[in-house]
């Protein structure tokens, strides 16, 4: 693949010559820049393989199937400025988040300093390297997202639309990638590498939570009536929003109707995205090429760049007052430090979270019927036992913590561990425990304890209990039949991928029975009040069998 | 014959001062051995000189041109091996290199034997097409000092490149080094490692808080300093001849 894109480049051998370019130079660095690519690993994929070499052109096939899914919409829903809304809408985002997600360690490569800048290489053509290889990351993942749905346009909506759909992709895709840059200049101008990263990381949470929910959503918009209700006209508020223009000028060019707005919007869709690359360049650029120069230098760093945490923080706190042994502590602030701080161990956690709420929006609110209201429905839903899914589906992110805590980058530092003269290691494993219980099950079902007695009312508060307790146990049961193993203390390339499919398996079967058999006992609260009590004495019974765990009980790599 | 030669060379990073006029002359076939304290500006010299920073005041010439009018052609002249194994982790040894011979528009087919070769005589035959993301800092150092030199240098400047080696590669660095010298090359190094320093270089340079502080033979260095050893005169002339009070201290602390 990478062969066939340097042929391509080939074509413009003349231009580049022309511009004093060295070209045989230049090829060499896209078509390396280009391999790196294939072998990178996309952030947001989580069951990823070390050594792949296409890992790229998967992406590519990926954007394509969405693309697919796009075109469909178009050919689905009639109302034009609508659907190309949400295409244009659709093209931004996935253009803006890879850019920042996937492509961040590109732009903020700091690696050809010291590799490609020590060779004789003019900075002619080392920015025209540069420029050419984001020119064809980005163009070939536009054209994936964008060909389906242009052809699709052609098709249906003629030639004139079909154009200005090619037009207004581009346009786009210009925009995004204007704005996202735009947005990285001017962080860098205004806070430190440190946070920069922090901002990228929840940009690449974001992104995997959007590829994961977004094939659950996507779908559903099809059914949705609103769709077909919505009125041709162009609404005002529409001059606001960049992908509305775009659509705007798409009917413009299918109906040939000339009025002020239609004007307006077109004129805009095609002057913004080059003020906005105009405005950026004059005002940001100038302290980027320095910033970028200063990026990993200890001296640039400075003392601001060495973040402060006050010793008093909150894990702290928390733990005196929930752990009770001195080591109960340590391994509970330990776990607790690795969530909040580990960039790679959120990126593995919190789109479990986000993908969770989801899928219990998706389940709860999922089978309206078209010609009922929505008090009706909820009404509806009151009467029915589907809060159960809600109330059971918190404990996956339990499991899916409880499996990532073992994994850091740091893994080394667990010699501590076994040089400190630990008689009880259990207390290890009992503060980690609590520290996710803590920190993703009780917020995550609080929160749907919310959601569940607002349509549920109070009738939903035994469950509510119930299913607590219920989790509790299950929590403690599966962390004696797991493998026990100790808190950040394993390299993550040895997480077991194949494990991960069936270990999700393994819990929905697991919360399928535990769920089903709360819903035969759902007609009988007395049962359940009487289990609550019984429950917790069992799960305590378990804790203090942790307690006695010995080394030998332990598994350490 | 000079073949480096700087004056006034000074760099800063927002007002914070890494290099403070530092002026000195390397001649042709000369191995200098560039010390001092982290953060003193050892690696900053380096890269001025290989036109990786091209933003410094003063002058500075290197091979007869002009660093600051001159970089590319400069750049194709000298070898630059970098500290901390700085090359592309996802490549294999045979791509990496393969792609820096491009860089310097080198003929494919004779490099591709040179690198071959190369790295049959450093042993890495096994592993020249696996991905160097695996590859212990010993294996990278190797590929890089490859990298540094395929294009046949007059000079070559090393950032501390016995760190992190095993002995034995330790010992193959410094025979290189002393090879290349006999072979006429200029070598510029900075390390950490004084008794490497003492026996190696013709010439010692040190340098602390972005200046220098002392320019010569280890004979002159040992008159001006008064020690008998590259260390004594190194702790005295950076005056970090506390270090016994500090260790003093230190074992008071653990045992109260």
């Amino acid at each position: 693949m990478t062969a066939v894109l340097l042929k391509i480049l080939d074509l413009f051998k003349p231009i580049y010559s022309w511009q004093g370019v060295d070209y045989a130079q230049l090829r060499a660095i896209v078509g390396i820049k280009l391999e790196m690519d294939n072998r990178r690993p996309p952030t947001y994929q989580t069951h990823r393989k070390e050594d792949s070499n296409a890992t790229f052109m998967w992406m590519v096939f990926m954007y394509f199937i969405l693309g697919g899914m796009l075109a469909f919409l178009l050919v689905v829903v009639p109302s034009l400025v609508f659907t190309y809304s949400i295409y244009h809408s659709f093209l931004m985002v996935m253009i803006t988040m890879t850019l920042v997600s996937d492509f961040s360690s590109v732009l903020l490569d700091t690696s050809d300093n010291t590799i490609v800048l020590p060779r004789p290489i003019s900075n002619k053509t080392f920015y025209a390297a540069r420029a050419t290889h984001i020119l064809l990351y980005i163009g070939l993942i536009s054209l994936a997202l964008a060909i389906g749905p242009i052809i699709t346009t052609f098709f249906i909506h003629g030639i004139g639309a079909g154009l200005a759909t090619v037009v207004t992709s581009f346009l786009t895709v210009f925009l995004s990638v204007a704005l996202t840059n735009g947005f990285y200049l001017l962080l860098m101008r205004f806070t430190t590498e440190e946070r920069l990263k922090n901002v990228i990381n929840y940009f690449q949470i974001g992104m995997a939570i959007l590829m994961m929910g977004g094939n659950q959503i996507l779908p559903r918009l099809f059914t949705k009536p609103m769709v077909e209700g919505v009125s041709s006209e162009i609404p005002w508020w529409s001059l606001l929003i960049p992908p509305m223009w775009m659509a705007n000028t798409i009917q413009l060019f299918k109906d040939f109707q000339f009025d002020g707005i239609a004007l307006t919007t077109a004129a805009l869709a095609l002057l913004f995205p080059f003020i906005a690359w105009w405005a950026i360049n004059r005002y940001l650029t100038p302290y980027f090429t320095q910033k970028l120069a200063d990026l990993g230098t200890a001296s640039a760093r400075g003392t601001d760049g060495q973040k402060k945490i006050s010793s008093k923080t909150k894990g702290n706190a928390w733990a005196s007052s929930f752990a009770r042994t001195g080591l109960e502590k340590a391994a509970f602030n330990l776990a607790s430090f690795g969530f909040s701080r580990d960039r790679k161990l959120k990126l593995r956690i919190y789109p479990a979270l986000g993908y969770l709420i989801v899928l219990i929006f998706v389940f709860i609110f999922r089978g309206k019927p078209e010609e009922t209201t929505w008090v009706e429905y909820l009404a509806n839903l009151a009467s029915s036992e589907t809060h159960l899914i809600a109330i059971y589906a918190c404990i996956y992110l339990v499991v899916v913590a409880t499996y990532e805590i073992h994994f850091t980058d740091d893994y080394k530092a667990a010699w501590i561990f076994q040089s400190a003269p630990l008689k009880e290691p259990g207390y290890l494993l009992i503060g980690t425990m609590k520290s996710i219980f803590l920190r993703f099950f009780v917020p995550m079902y609080a929160a749907t304890s919310l959601l569940v007695l607002v349509i549920w009312k109070a009738d939903a508060l035994v469950d509510l209990i119930f299913g607590f307790c219920t989790s509790l146990l299950l929590m403690l049961v599966m962390g004696v039949i797991a493998e026990k193993q100790l808190p950040l203390s394993l390299q993550p390339s040895v997480r077991n991928q194949g494990g991960s499919m069936a270990r999700a398996i393994i819990t929905f079967l697991i919360l399928a029975v535990v769920g089903g058999g709360h819903y035969l006992l759902a007609k009988f609260d007395f049962i359940l009040w009487i289990a609550c009590p019984v429950f917790v004495i069992v799960s305590w019974m378990i804790l203090k069998l942790f307690e006695k765990l010995k080394w030998e009980d332990i598994e350490i790599t | 014959m000079e073949v480096i030669q700087t004056k006034d060379l000074s760099k800063q990073y927002n007002k914070h001062v890494v290099l403070r006029n530092i002026s000195l002359t390397v001649n042709a076939g000369e191995l200098i051995g560039y010390i001092g304290p982290n953060g003193a500006g050892k690696s900053t010299t380096i890269k001025i000189l290989c036109g990786l920073i091209p933003d410094f005041t003063g002058q500075a010439a290197v091979l007869g041109m002009d660093l600051a009018t001159n970089a590319i052609e400069i750049k194709r002249r000298i070898g630059y091996i970098p500290e901390n194994a700085a090359l592309y982790e996802t490549l294999t040894p045979i791509e990496y290199l393969l792609f820096v011979g491009q860089l310097y528009q080198l003929p494919t087919k004779p490099t591709n034997q040179k690198i071959n070769s190369l790295l049959a005589l450093f042993g890495l035959d096994h592993a020249k097409n696996s991905r160097m993301a695996t590859f212990s800092k010993g294996m990278k150092q190797k590929v890089l000092l490859i990298s540094g030199m395929l294009h046949n240098p007059d000079i070559i400047f090393l950032d501390e490149p016995l760190s992190g080696l095993d002995a034995n590669a330790v010992i193959l660095v410094k025979e290189i080094l002393m090879q290349l010298k006999q072979s006429g090359k200029t070598i510029f190094y900075s390390s950490h490692i004084m008794e490497v320093v003492e026996k190696l270089s013709d010439r010692i340079i040190i340098i602390d808080q972005g200046e220098i502080i002392a320019d010569g033979t280890f004979q002159q260095l040992t008159e001006q300093a008064h020690g008998s050893s590259l260390e004594q005169i190194f702790t005295q002339l950076t005056g970090q001849n506390e270090q016994v009070s500090v260790a003093n201290n230190f074992v008071d602390i653990i045992r109260s």
